[in-house]
């Protein structure tokens, strides 16, 4: 696979197609078309603060920022892998039919999600504004937690692809599995109340933190809300924890990618 | 050959290809195999962790290893310049044959080792997606085939032309006959500049006016020193088109000579079993 990564990277320009098609085909047919990436985080961030702010007592208006945030970093996840999962079915034809490297599936389709994200982090600006946080010199450091949680994305879509072509039924278990990932991750509560709680539990506590998104959404949180970096054990477990994913996905993908187009 | 390269490694990288009679194509002993239990029916998770732990409990006793061998030890070499013509019954391994010199199937065993850039024509599918327009699905293929969208602009007129369907080119693929959608699918594969070009049996849905186009076709390539490799279960085809001719069986090359006495082998012997 290291030598099909490099055969992308030569063809960059089957990569763009398939992003392009991608993109293309989530938005194309919507009346909203691409407003959809930006409105539907949007709502989502409403609806959640309506149902769970509320049960978080004393929660400020700014607290929709930091839902917002969670709920784009999540989506990017979310719509990765599941999508992920679908591909190599979707396209069956061309790869029975056209040799071209199969790796390129996996990557546009982060690439098409990490567009969206990207989109997200724009809508992300105004309205940090509104909720009285604009946008300081702390939001330069953003795109290295995106990386963080590119590279982290990028192995677990390679295994849902993989993993994908042979059980369909893959999606079912993603729908569950992410929703439960979701709400084990701080987006519609703060990390502080996890820690609160668990204050006599403290091996409890660290198994809530050995979620590499937790990391991730730290490092967004601090430095959108509390202009600062995250503590430097959340930056390290992070990058480690997403290349080990990442190591783990090159390898599964690589194992089978010999074996798809016997077995679309 | 210390100059070919693995297939998985440099499959349609546009090798610099050193000017001499020397192999384009060089399967040796290629073996290939479709695990059964695959396709036997749609994998679920709960059948795998039922035969995972019912085989956990019969340990050393391993009933899902039924291999069906497409090939069974393949060796060929094909020639630049050559126009290779494939024969053989139906599941003889052709199709499976073509697949693996593209680098679409991976051999279990042995080696593929092919020089330049590859295209392929390979189902009367040809990998369109038949709610698109033609013109959208030859700049789609042409991408994956490893054209810039700009040596494709320059090329979509010669490609229709060949393909000769005019207007419909705008038209979705699927508005297309089957003898339309085989012309255009050649078309394409013949005008992507690539080294060698592997087509499966869908020319015969073409009209006589295209067939006597594609014999002009694969003399100007074999002139260029191009290869071609062109499945065919039409002797006429194949003595038209083709400067040599290997004979498939149950996945093995069974015979390998001029077309016209490979043609006459073959009929000889499909006429004695029937």
């Amino acid at each position: 696979m290291l030598r099909t990564t490099r055969e992308v990277w030569l063809k960059r320009a089957i990569l763009w197609h398939f992003v392009n098609v991608l993109l293309s085909s989530s938005y194309r047919t919507r009346a909203l078309g691409f407003g959809w990436a930006l409105l539907d985080p949007l709502l989502f961030m409403g609806v959640y603060y309506l149902v769970f702010g509320k049960l978080i007592a004393n929660r400020p208006p700014s607290f929709m920022l930091h839902i917002y945030v969670g709920v784009i970093a999540f989506r990017f996840l979310n719509t990765s892998v599941s999508q992920g999962a679908g591909i190599l079915r979707g396209q069956g034809g061309l790869i029975r039919d056209i040799p071209f490297p199969k790796t390129a599936l996996p990557l546009a389709t982060v690439t098409a999600r990490l567009f969206d994200f990207a989109a997200g982090w724009l809508v992300a600006i105004p309205l940090a504004v509104v909720f009285g946080h604009p946008p300081t010199v702390w939001w330069m450091l953003i795109p290295l937690f995106v990386l963080m949680q590119a590279l982290l994305v990028t192995g677990l879509t390679l295994i849902t692809t993989y993993v994908g072509l042979f059980f369909a039924d893959i999606q079912n278990i993603l729908n569950v599995g992410l929703r439960l990932w979701f709400y084990m991750t701080p987006v519609l509560y703060p990390l502080s109340l996890v820690q609160r709680r668990t204050a006599n539990y403290p091996h409890l506590y660290y198994a809530y933190l050995s979620n590499p998104m937790t990391s991730v959404l730290r490092g967004y949180q601090s430095l959108v809300l509390e202009r600062n970096l995250p503590e430097v054990g959340f930056i390290l477990y992070g990058i480690a924890a997403s290349v080990a994913v990442l190591v783990l996905g090159v390898l599964v993908f690589s194992r089978g990618e010999g074996q798809i187009a016997k077995y679309i | 050959m210390p100059s070919t390269s693995e297939i998985q490694g440099a499959r349609g990288l546009g090798q610099d290809v050193p000017p001499s009679v020397d192999p384009a194509i060089v399967l040796e002993d290629v073996w290939l195999g479709f695990r059964l239990r695959f396709y036997r029916k749609r994998l679920t998770l709960r059948g795998t962790a039922i035969s995972a732990v019912s085989s956990l409990l019969r340990r050393g006793r391993r009933k899902d290893t039924e291999i069906f061998w497409a090939l069974r030890g393949v060796d060929l070499t094909v020639n630049r310049g050559d126009v290779l013509g494939v024969v053989g019954a139906n599941g003889a391994g052709k199709s499976t044959l073509l697949r693996v010199m593209a680098g679409i199937y991976m051999p279990d065993r042995g080696r593929v080792h092919t020089k330049g850039r590859i295209s392929t024509l390979l189902s009367f599918g040809a990998g369109f997606d038949l709610r698109r327009p033609g013109r959208e699905n030859v700049y789609n293929n042409g991408v994956l085939l490893g054209m810039t969208k700009q040596q494709i602009e320059e090329r979509i007129e010669a490609i229709v032309e060949m393909a000769g369907i005019g207007d419909f080119i705008d038209a979705p693929v699927m508005t297309y006959s089957a003898g339309m959608r085989a012309r255009l699918g050649f078309s394409v594969a013949v005008n992507v500049d690539s080294d060698i070009v592997l087509i499966d049996e869908v020319l015969g849905a073409g009209d006589e006016k295209f067939r006597r186009r594609v014999g002009t076709i694969f003399d100007q390539m074999a002139h260029e020193d191009k290869t071609v490799v062109y499945v065919t279960h039409s002797m006429e085809a194949m003595t038209r088109y083709c400067t040599r001719a290997v004979w498939m069986e149950e996945g093995k090359v069974h015979a390998e000579g001029p077309p016209a006495q490979i043609a006459e082998a073959y009929v000889a012997a499909a006429k004695g079993k029937a």
